[in-house]
């Protein structure tokens, strides 16, 4: 059986980096990565591969689109989306954010474990991304708090201890989130100074 | 209130204007819908997140609707254009020295025929490569048509493919030659120095339904009202972008990052239909450049969509009686009517026309509707 060409197009490293790691464990895989979306078309068809994941932010995507050609009808260097039948793979892929061109006539049973480690890696990539976004949210949000109990003990001349608790009763009271009351509270500072 | 929740993709192009406008300018919230519009990189990813069901209802190249439907995608899916959001809005331009051999073989930005015919000519000696959006687009069907009309060797011609704001960076990378696009990337190319229009694409066709508000078939069978309150707002929307003295604050909405994330002067130039043609800076005034919500605009005229399908027909593979049927049943007049019945005044008795012509036979001379080289497209039901 011919080894399987696998092309990546992605502009981030990281991501790419991941994929590739993921399609690895298939040693009889080749695997290609493209950054560049412009000159696609003719990278493709030099490379002739059986399989290209790109991500949906990736603008390259409509260059892989199926275009009406008076000549060289041949040149197509890819087919397909995944398997027409498979429309729960194809969403799978969707909402991870990733979409696989394969050509015609690849078996199923190649194709599918590679696209399933594709949208798991994908998975993963944006769960990352999610958590240190969370992350980083957290920590401007406990910058913020540190600054309203410091107005609070400047101005009214508070403990630290009781400067928290008056923003968390006026949070209970008002049904927010401690951190919303520490915004609104640095927020009129900063205008009224 | 609660408002109804419509997630609707868009691509960042100047004529999102209707569905930016019904947020923007709340007619989507007066009538109870919240319009969740999402920028998308791709044509592509409307086309399969329509299909799967994960839009409701996008902004839509008028061509998509059909292939869509016919199953030319990853996955066949009814797709019914109910409401067409405007008419026109394209240009053709090309690598500004190709404008110039263009222009010496009797090029004009005002003559559609002479254009045609250079063009012709310039392909006799040199294959000729154009950049269009998507495959399935008015972009490709119009410029085919010129280049065919014009007797034009099509063996010589080929299409390339990349999204509105990146074709002009594959004719600078010399993938390309020419392209047709929306606004404003023709008017960007233009800016950026090394390009030059070519022709207004309603040049061609003075009446190419652009763009549609696809929609997909069994989401209006599930929520007939919403889909009529959200024509109705769109309707509203789309004459406020029509109406003189809007197209200021409009290139100003349509010009922030969330939306197109271009110059405002830049988006303006196409509002208005004052077109800047080369780095040179001259001016072509073109008036029905692109036309939002005025009589007749909006309406989803089966005959234009049979022209669509006749068009695209042996490109997609399909028998022609085939691809009208499907481009008969999914433009919706029926939707239309039921949703605009009641507050637009004197709505067409007829679903068809005679394609080239005005609805009312206006005087030839004015011929607000006409192809280029004047030809007529009759259907029957």
């Amino acid at each position: 059986m011919k080894d399987l060409h696998i092309v990546v197009i992605d502009p981030d490293a990281d991501r790419a980096k991941m994929i590739v790691d993921g399609l690895g464990r298939f040693d009889a895989a080749k695997i290609t990565v493209i950054s560049e979306v412009i000159g696609l078309g003719r990278r493709l068809a030099e490379l002739s591969p059986d399989i290209v994941l790109i991500d949906l932010e990736n603008p390259g995507r409509d260059l892989l689109a199926d275009v009406a050609r008076d000549a060289n009808a041949t040149e197509r260097p890819v087919a397909m989306f995944v398997d027409k039948s498979d429309s729960g793979m194809m969403s799978a892929a969707l909402d991870a954010g990733v979409s696989a061109y394969v050509v015609d006539g690849l078996r199923g049973d190649r194709v599918k474990p590679v696209i399933e480690t594709a949208i798991a890696r994908f998975n993963a990539f944006s769960r990352l991304t999610a958590e240190l976004e969370a992350t980083k949210a957290a920590l401007a949000e406990r910058k913020t708090v540190d600054r309203a109990k410091g107005l609070l003990m400047k101005r009214r001349g508070l403990s630290e201890e009781d400067a928290y608790r008056l923003l968390r009763k006026t949070a209970m009271d008002q049904g927010k989130r401690v951190a919303e009351i520490a915004e609104a509270l640095v927020t009129t500072a900063d205008l009224l100074s | 209130m609660k408002l109804d929740v419509v997630p609707c993709g868009f691509m960042p192009l100047s004529d999102s204007a209707v569905l930016v406008a019904a947020v923007e300018m709340g007619f989507a919230a007066g009538e109870g819908i919240d319009l969740d519009l999402r920028r998308e990189a791709s044509w592509s990813n409307i086309r399969d997140r329509i299909a799967i069901g994960a839009y409701p209802v996008a902004h839509m190249l008028s061509p998509m609707a059909l292939s869509i439907s016919a199953g030319l995608g990853p996955l066949r899916s009814p797709i019914d254009a109910p409401f067409v959001m405007n008419l026109n809005g394209n240009t053709l331009t090309a690598r500004t020295e190709i404008a110039a051999r263009l222009a010496d073989l009797g090029a004009r930005p005002d003559d559609a025929k002479g254009t045609g015919a250079a063009l012709r000519d310039f392909a006799r000696d040199h294959p000729l490569r154009v950049g269009v959006p998507f495959p399935h687009s008015m972009h490709l069907l119009l410029t085919r048509y010129l280049l065919e009309a014009s007797g034009t060797d099509m063996s010589r011609v080929t299409f390339a493919v990349a999204p509105p704001a990146i074709l002009p960076e594959m004719m600078r990378a010399g993938e390309v030659d020419a392209f047709m696009v929306g606004e404003p990337w023709g008017s960007m190319a233009v800016e950026r120095g090394d390009a030059t229009i070519l022709l207004p694409g309603s040049a061609i066709w003075a009446a190419a339904p652009e763009k549609l508000l696809g929609v997909r078939r069994d989401w209006t069978d599930d929520n007939p009202d919403v889909a009529r309150r959200l024509i109705r707002a769109l309707y509203n929307a789309a004459k406020w972008c029509g109406a003189p003295g809007s197209a200021s604050v409009l290139a100003e909405i349509l010009a922030m990052q969330r939306y197109v994330n271009a110059p405002t002067e830049v988006i303006q130039r196409g509002l208005e239909g004052h077109i800047t043609l080369n780095r040179n800076g001259d001016q072509l005034k073109v008036p029905g450049f692109v036309r939002y919500g005025k009589a007749g605009v909006n309406f989803p005229w089966r005959s234009a969509g049979m022209w669509i399908g006749a068009q695209a027909a042996p490109l997609w593979g399909l028998r022609q009686s085939e691809a009208m049927k499907i481009a008969h049943d999914a433009f919706r007049t029926d939707i239309y009517r039921q949703a605009l019945g009641q507050i637009v005044p004197a709505l067409p008795a007829s679903s068809l026309k005679v394609e080239g012509t005005s609805q009312d036979g206006d005087a030839p001379e004015s011929r607000p509707e006409a192809f280029f080289d004047g030809r007529v497209f009759a259907f029957d039901a």
